[in-house]
Formats: structure tokens, sequence, C-alpha cells
């Protein structure tokens, strides 16, 4: 066998085949599935390319393609099932899913039983196991740049502004179950054409460990973590051969330390190291920055040029006053509680609608309903003379059709800069290769995004940050300020704001609202809870209020401000 | 044409022997999986290094007899404190520092992972590769007629064991003072802290109990199969895994039954057809209990709150 391994030929390749195994857990654990299903699929895909290739045709290829196939249909049929399971519950049901497969490799004839299969076609050399890594990382860089990488990423930092920014949650965990089983079967099929056999035991609650192994230590959210980690995992026995019987024991170790010490894992030291040099230049250039008298800080109130909502609403926005959404006796309980009952209103395009009430009057409740995080028990929503009903309850949905909003805590995602979160708020209008196949317009839209996000940093808007600053330092303000410019990055036709000013300084608190003004002027629909009733009333264009999930009224602020009912129901008078 | 005897395979008195048998094994698995279960209640954290606590115990022991020459029974005594003690260890050194991560329940799930695997391959090291089993002269079985049944001495030592056990743990839960305490941490942790619990203290008492739970079990087991190697802990702590989920999150009684009736099916269908279709149906049971009831058996899992 001619090879470029030499004498390590076995390890290494054996080395190539699990880390090709462990990438598809690192699909799963970057988009924050903690699930371990791996080694099932490996086993699926070795013996359905054993079966294959030992009665049906002795193609290697077609038979890789078959076992890769077989245990991505597996796959997807799991993530389906286990689609409501999070946490350990997932954990554990994708544990008894390995334990399954092996159990019943052991026990069907077809896959002969405890022995396994033996006389599977052998590789002629490991050139095309390399070929097959190397593909596969180059697709899982790619992928990390994606907006799909995207999406993974605030998956599992805040699954939550995902699903309300268009990302079909549902739908990216059974997808990734399916590549994860294409992975696991392909790398499962080339173990069997690696040695020429496979038994049930080599899939067992060892090899699991073996991978987490692989892509915690390597890191779960680089690209080039798994890389690394088999490289750490297998190699360091074969170079300190002294180590050779401590080799398990020391990967146990080795496993612990990583993650303990380096959270993000081996891959990610270097980004480490890159921050820490980043950020201590940022400081300099800061502290120069407060020593000149010439720098600016003063707000600027400056025109939300680079933020006109979607093209369509530009053009209508004159017709200020028509129907954006109407809501029809919308209701909603939590267990016995009435958080809603029998809410109508309109909202009118272009408007700034203010949302007030007493703590617990549902303000948030409607919120939630209006952004598809809660389905309402009864009642219907009309969005531009469409019947949501098939929208209710799902958030990404919603969110595609362009109602998009803030959250009352702060919802940033902490990995990403202040840059990447703002140009993640445009993931709605991302393209989407499956649907538009379209390679350019996909350039086209992407590179459009990521001017106008740069625009965004480029304007001195009074508190934005550098557009690489981490965001999870930044003082509070400009958080939220950020959580702003992120919803306005998906050029909402109706945009929610659950308490925009909560903790601001007054200064603040008139700037948000001059900012929401500003964005009205534009052409953008606003909904916004507030507990200032001055605030509102200064800023609003109409303001509705709720009270023990009652509308009391809604109306022009100066009438609603002196109603009566208003007056008993805030101050019990 | 004969008729069948009593103890032959089809008989009565087979089917009675083997539900005993199931019902020894079951009771025992019981005490290991509640262990495990009871930290997961506490911290909601996955310690999988739990089967390395439960291999310890024989490991040690077994290293016991062999260079002092004690008996099996005062080898145990020695293990349990010291399974406890180690349990406690590894909650400092895996579980603790990774408390306050955002990705909590992976990253405890692979540091006790690597623990699991560092102290598998450091019993396998002790004892040279080898499985290994308990001189004969450390311990003697005998056998007793209870009715026409034959219960080994070690059976009746298990049952016993684990009713014992559990009348124990379900005192200290339900009566004593840290039971209410490790009750409330584990119904919600902020709000105990805040009446003043000392959540910390409470952790260590469950990872102390549980590491005991675990060698209490481990011994008998390791007498009844009568193999110590490193891995012991791999095999049962699936099996506990699956009981934890079929008899519900945190129900002590719940897994008490699940584990019961897992030992007696194991038992039976080994005898009857074969002894891997018993795992077939356990994991089965297992995963259709998961996909059915997806918030486990015990409905207590918060909304995501936006």
């Amino acid at each position: 066998m001619s090879s470029l391994f030499g004498a390590y030929t076995f390890a290494a390749e054996n080395a190539v085949i699990w880390i090709i195994a462990s990438y598809g857990a690192y699909l799963l654990f970057r988009a924050g599935i903690f699930a371990v299903p791996q080694v099932g699929f490996m086993a699926i895909g070795a013996f359905a390319s054993g079966v294959w290739t030992t009665r049906v045709s002795n193609s290697i290829v077609v038979g890789a393609i078959f076992g890769a196939i077989f245990a991505a249909v597996v796959g997807i049929a799991l993530g389906f099932l286990l689609r409501r399971l999070a946490g350990i519950y997932l954990a554990i049901a994708t544990i008894a899913f390995v334990v399954v497969v092996q159990i019943l490799c052991t026990n069907f004839s077809i896959t002969g039983g405890a022995l396994g299969l033996i006389g599977i076609p052998l590789l002629p050399n490991g050139n095309s196991l390399l070929i097959t890594l190397g593909a596969v990382i180059v697709l899982m860089i790619a992928l990390s740049y994606s907006w799909a990488g995207r999406a993974m990423d605030v998956l599992r930092e805040q699954s939550v502004v995902a699903a309300h920014f268009g990302v079909n949650v549902g739908m990216y965990r059974v997808a990734l179950f399916g590549v994860s089983g294409l992975l696991g079967g392909l790398a499962g099929a080339l173990l069997g054409n690696m040695a020429g056999f496979i038994q049930p035991g080599q899939f067992g609650f060892s090899s699991i460990s073996q991978i987490v192994a692989v892509v915690v230590i390597g890191g779960t959210f680089r690209a080039l973590g798994p890389l690394i980690g088999g490289v750490i995992v297998f190699g360091l026995p074969e170079v300190v051969t002294s180590l050779g019987a401590y080799a398990t024991m020391i990967d146990g170790v080795l496993l612990l330390v990583v993650v303990v010490a380096v959270p993000g894992g081996v891959a990610s030291l270097p980004y480490l190291a890159v921050g820490v040099v980043r950020r201590w230049r940022e400081r300099r250039r800061v502290d120069i920055a407060t020593l000149s008298p010439a720098s600016s800080n003063a707000p600027s109130t400056a025109v939300g040029s680079t933020l006109t909502p979607e093209d369509e609403t530009a053009s209508s926005a004159s017709s200020v006053g028509d129907i954006l959404m109407t809501l029809q006796s919308v209701s909603h309980s939590y267990g016995g509680v009435t958080a809603l009952d029998d809410v109508s209103f309109d909202i009118r395009r272009g408007e700034v609608l203010g949302l007030i009430g007493p703590n617990g009057s549902g303000k948030t409740t409607l919120l939630n309903v209006v952004s598809g995080a809660i389905r309402p028990r009864s009642g219907s929503i009309i969005f531009e003379s469409t019947d949501m009903a098939r929208m209710l309850g799902r958030p990404d949905r919603i969110a595609r059709a362009g109602v998009v909003r803030t959250f009352q805590n702060i919802r940033l995602v902490p990995s990403m800069s202040a840059r990447e979160n703002v140009a993640f708020g445009a993931y709605r209008r991302a393209p989407r290769l499956l649907v538009s196949f379209s390679w350019a317009k996909a350039r086209r839209a992407t590179s459009e995004i990521r001017s106008q996000t740069s625009s965004v940093f480029a304007t001195d808007r009074w508190d934005l940050p550098s557009p690489n600053a981490r965001v999870s330092g930044l003082p509070y303000g400009t958080q939220r300020q950020l959580e702003i410019e992120r919803a306005l990055a998906a050029r909402p036709k109706l945009f929610l704001l659950d308490e925009p000013a909560a903790g601001m300084t007054p200064t603040e608190r008139a700037h948000v609202f001059g900012r929401l003004r500003e964005l009205a002027h534009a052409g953008v629909t606003i909904v916004v809870i507030e507990h200032d009733l001055e605030s509102l009333r200064m800023h609003c264009d109409r303001i509705a209020v709720l009270n023990f999930g009652h509308l009391l009224t809604i109306g022009e602020p100066d009438q609603v401000a002196t109603s009566p009912e208003v007056a008993e129901a805030y101050l019990g008078v | 044409m004969a008729r069948r005897g009593h103890f032959e395979r089809g008989g009565v008195m087979y089917f009675l022997q083997q539900t005993v048998n199931g019902i020894a094994f079951g009771l025992v698995l019981a005490l290991f999986a509640v262990g495990f279960s009871l930290v997961l209640a506490n911290l909601g954290v996955f310690n999988i290094a739990h089967a390395a606590v439960f291999a310890a115990g024989p490991v040690i022991a077994y290293l016991l007899v062999i260079h002092l020459g004690i008996s099996v029974w005062l080898g145990w005594l020695i293990v349990i404190p010291l399974a406890a003690a180690l349990n406690v260890l590894i909650y400092f050194v895996a579980v603790k520092p990774l408390r306050a991560r955002p990705d909590r329940e992976l990253s405890t799930f692979a540091a006790c992972l690597g623990v699991l695997t560092a102290l598998q391959a450091l019993g396998d090291k002790v004892l040279d590769q080898q499985v290994v089993r308990f001189p004969p002269a450390a311990f003697s079985v005998t056998s007793l007629h209870v009715g026409s049944l034959l219960v080994s001495n070690i059976q009746i030592l298990m049952i016993v064991l684990s009713l014992v056990s559990f009348a124990g743990l379900a005192y200290v839960i339900n009566r004593t003072f840290i039971g209410r305490q490790i009750r409330a941490v584990a119904f919600d942790r902020h709000a105990s802290e805040f009446l003043g619990v000392n959540s910390e203290l409470v952790t260590i008492v469950v990872f102390l109990v549980s590491g005991a739970m675990a060698a209490l079990a481990a011994i008998p087991i390791s007498l009844a199969y009568n193999d110590i190697s490193g891995e012991l802990g791999s095999e049962y702590i699936v099996l506990a895994m699956a009981v934890m989920v079929i008899g519900g999150f945190g129900s002590v009684y719940g897994t008490l039954a699940a584990s019961v009736a897992l030992g007696v099916v194991n038992s039976l269908s080994a005898a009857y057809v074969s002894s891997s279709y018993s795992e077939v149906i356990v994991f089965g049971a297992l995963l259709l209990t998961l996909v059915v009831r997806p918030t486990g058996l015990s409905a207590n899992r918060q909304v995501d709150r936006v």
C-alpha cells in the first residue's frame, strides 16, 4: 500500500475517518444541539455499506454513498422524532439511539450478528480518505462564513433571537441531524473499507467519548476544531510512543483540562490571542481620543438615511393612515389567568403606536402574540390584508413576513461583534441558496447587506460602538441601541419594541424616541411598549391602553391621557 | 409424555426463580440510578463520571482484598466513603468550574466524560487490562431455600440492602432538615438561596450521597456477576439512564419501580428469549418515553421567557 503516512498508515487513516465522523457531531454542537447520535450513524453507514458491498455490488463508491444516504435518512427521522427534546433529555435519547443501533446490529443476521461482516472491499490507498476529509473541511469552512453558519451560532447562543429573525429552528435541527447522519454514515462506510471488516462492538459507548473528545478538545464552534482535535487525540500517542499505554487516560485528562481551561477549544486559542491584542489596541485608541479635545462626542440626530424600510413600503409611505395590521378578538390565557381578553384594534401604516398599561395588563403578551412568540388561544390577525393564521406562534414566519421586534431583556449574541450582531438582523432578507439557486444574486444580496451594515456604523450616531467591539462589555444603553439597529437591518414593515427605554437616562430616552420618530417618517410602522405616559404623549401618534387584558381605549395621545378610564386604571381614582 | 418439572424451562418455579433474580438486580440498579438522578435534580447536569465512581468501588475493593487479604465485606465498608469522596472530587474538578458557562450542559457532560475516560483507563491499568474476579476465599455463596425457591445469600443481601437504603433515603429526603433543603434546591436553586439555604453545601451532600450509593450498589453487582474491570460502570450507567427516564426524572419511586421492572424483564427475557432482546425492549421503551413525553415524566420545565 503506497502511503503518505509511512509506518503510521493505519493510525492516520483511522484518524481521518474519525475526524470526518466528528464533523457530524460538530455540526450539532455548533448549533447548540446537545446530541451524540454520531456513533449510531456510523454503525448504520458501516453496516448498510457493508451489506451492499458484500451482497449487491462490490463498488466501494456506491457502497459508501448508499451507507451515507441510509444514515442521513435515519438522521432526518431521528431529528424529527426528537424535535421537541432539549438539553439532557436529548443527550440521553441519542445515547439510547446509539445503544439500540448497536443491539440491533448485533441481533440481525443480515449484519452478521456479533461477529459483524468480513470481506468488505478494501480501499487501494488512503488518498481518497484524505480527499474526502479535505472536501468536508472546505465545506465546513464555507458553512461557517455563510448565513446558515451565522444562524447556527445564533441558535446556539440566543435561540429565541434566531427564531425571531426568521430562522426556522425546527427545520434547521432536522436538517442538521440529516447532514450529521450523512457524515457519520460516510465515515462508518469508510471504516469498513479501510479494515475490510466491521463489528457492532466498534460502535459503542467508548466511541461516543472519542468523538466528543475530538470535537470539544478541538473547539465546538470553529470549523477547524475537529481537525485540530483529531490531530491531538490521535496524533499524541503516535508521536510520543512512550505514552502508548496511557493514551486513553491522557485523552480523558486532556478533555477535562481543555473544557475547564480553554472554553472554545484549542482552535480558538489564536482568536483569543488576537482578541487580547485588539482590545489592548482599542483601549489605547480610546485613551488618545479622550485626550484630544477635538474629538466630538456630540450626539447627532443624524438622518436615518441608511435605514429606509423595504423599498415597497418606502414608496407607499405616503399613504400613512391605511391599515397595516388588524387584530380581531385576540385572547390568550396562561393556565387560568386571562392575559388578553378579546383585544381588537388596527395598526395604521407609518404610525407610532404606544402601548401602555399597568404591570400584568397584557402588553408583553400582546407583543408576543404579534411577533409569534406565543400562539394565541383564539382570535386572528390580518397583516397587509392577509390572514396570518398559519403564522401565529411561528416567529420565524412572522419575521419573514416583515414583523420584527426587540426584547425586554437584552438578547445580543455574546460571541459576535457589534457588526455581526447588526448584520444578523438582515437574515430574513438573506439569500436562501436552496430556494434561489442563483449564486450571483445571492452574492449581490449579501454584499448589499454588508455595505448597509457598514453604513450603520459609519454614521456618527450618538452611541454606536466600534463595529468590531465585543458586545458583552458594552454599556446598557449601547446594547439597547444595537438591538434596535439589528432589528432595523431586517427592514421591518412593522417594528415592535418592548420597553426600549427601560432603565435609560432621560437623555438616552429622548434619543430612543427621537430615533423612532425618524423611522416613522421614513415609513416604518412602530408599536412601542412604554411605562412613561409623558414620553408616549410626546412621541406617539396614537396610544392604546391595556388593563387586565382588556383594551381600555385607543386614540390620540391627548384624548387618551385625559380619559377618565385611564386615570382610574392608573391611579385608582 | 413426561410432565415438565417445576424447575425446568417453562415451569412455574423457574419463572418465579427468574423473577426473584430480576427483582434483586433491579433493586440494586435502582440504588445506582437514584444516586445519578439526585445529582441531575440538584444541578441539572449530566454526571456521566458516575459510572467511574461505580467501577471504582469494586476495583479498589478487589485490590484491598488481594493485597491486604481482608474480606470482601470489609473492603466494601472501606470503599463506600472513598467513592463518596471521589464523587465530591469530581464535583469540584469537572462540574463546579463550569457552572456559569453558557453551554453548561454540553461542557459539563464533556468534562465528566473526560473524567470517566481517564478513570476507566486508570482502573484498567491497575488491573493490567484484565477482567478480574474476587477470589472465592474472600466471600462464600450459600443458597437458602425460601419456600421452594433457591435464593443466594448475595441476592438476599441485595434485596435487604436496597430496601434498607431506600427507606433511609426516603427518611432523609422527606423528614430531615437537610432533606428539605435538598428538595428545595432541586425545585428552585435561586429561590432557596434567597431563603438562606447553603446550596453549595447541599450540592456537596448530594454528591456524597450519590457516590456512596454507587459503591453500595457496585459491590453486590460485581459479586453477583463476578467480573470487575475499569469499564464496569458503562453498561450500568446506560441502564440507569433508561430507568431514570422511564421512571421519571427526579422521582425516587418511579425510578425504583422502573428499575425493578427492568430487572425482571431482563431476567425473564434472558431466560426465555435472548438477553440482547431485553435491551431492545428497555431502550425501545426509553426512546418511546422520550418521543411521546418529551418533557420526561416530570412536567416541570419552564418555557423560554421572552
